[in-house]
């Protein structure tokens, strides 16, 4: 099923979660996500390298999560239904 | 009154764009060699060396640069007890960044020789380490070359994020002189275009010496 797209589908995997690194950086046109927020309050308590140590923690953890999820989708797409084209691919 | 954007506004960002050079060579040289070990313990026999290169790219990969570029400037100031200059937290956090990056796509070209090649060295018989250094890496280096300049672009263009925590590099001396001019549809505009004219070239330099090697080895054009 789609030979193509299984090709792309772990460099694309990759990327979705570049981006979702990257969108860190729309903290500096002040929109409030997690980077934005974390600035507000190092701000606010002067506490700067804890709280940007436990945003850090929750990028890591959201990349985990978005990672397996990725892998999930992927198996369910294309190992699922296939065992025997996984076993001739090995 | 504020001023106009003329020519010692130009040569400002001019001066800038030096800064953002140095430090991309900083972080690609820096970040070369520790990708360099990096890729060898990602590929080595050792488990132990294998998972220790895994965890530092796994966590490096897995968090933006600019919570790592918090962290090393916040960090230093919490290590050292006073707050640091920025110069030495940037290029320790793109050094480190790169490094990972260049470690995982080093890894990838290590790999992709065949296995077939590690036993033809073996059979000569050459030791472990000059199997790396002269029949491995010499082939993995024709194929690393795409994706490292590829990543190279996007480190001098990721090392505007710099600006951020006050690093004068091309952006933030662009930012200043939109402070002044308040023309930033002028400013960014050419910041844009003298990163471009950075890049380019780069990228330029690679096709051809990724043709030569080709050249070189007899291998066919792509159209």
């Amino acid at each position: 099923m789609f030979p193509a797209l299984r090709t792309v589908y772990p460099a694309l995997a990759s990327q979705f979660v570049l981006l979702m690194l990257g969108s860190s950086v729309v903290a500096a046109i002040s929109a409030e996500e997690l980077t934005a927020i974390t600035n507000t309050l190092q701000s606010t308590t002067f506490r700067a390298f804890e709280f940007y140590f436990v945003a850090t923690g929750l990028y890591l953890l959201m990349t985990i999560g978005m990672r397996l999820l990725l892998h999930a989708i992927y198996w369910a797409i294309f190992e699922r239904s296939r065992p025997a084209e996984r076993a001739w691919s090995r | 009154m504020s001023r106009d954007f003329e020519w010692p506004e130009f040569l400002f960002l001019l001066g800038a764009l030096r800064w953002t050079i140095v430090l991309s060579l900083i972080a690609f040289v820096g970040g070369g060699v520790g990708g360099l070990v990096l890729a060898i313990a990602r590929t080595s026999s050792h488990a132990i060396l294998r998972w220790l290169a895994a965890t530092y790219i796994g966590v490096m990969q897995g968090t933006p640069v600019l919570m790592q570029l918090f962290l090393a400037y916040y960090g230093l100031a919490v290590l050292t007890g006073i707050r640091i200059d920025p110069w030495p937290a940037v290029t320790l956090a793109f050094t480190m960044y790169a490094a990972a990056f260049l470690g995982e796509i080093w890894r990838g070209a290590i790999l992709a020789i065949p296995r077939q090649q590690w036993e033809a060295a073996a059979a000569i018989p050459l030791a472990p380490a000059a199997q790396l250094r002269y029949v491995i890496l010499p082939q993995a280096f024709r194929i690393a070359i795409p994706p490292t300049v590829g990543f190279l672009v996007q480190l001098i263009k990721g090392t505007s994020i710099a600006s951020i925590i006050g690093f004068v590099e091309l952006t933030r001396a662009g930012q200043l002189i939109v402070n002044v001019t308040f023309q930033p549809m002028v400013v960014y505009p050419l910041i844009a275009v003298l990163y471009f004219a950075l890049c380019w070239p780069i990228s330029l330099a690679a096709l051809r010496l990724e043709r030569r090697i080709d050249a070189a080895l007899g291998i066919k054009q792509h159209p």
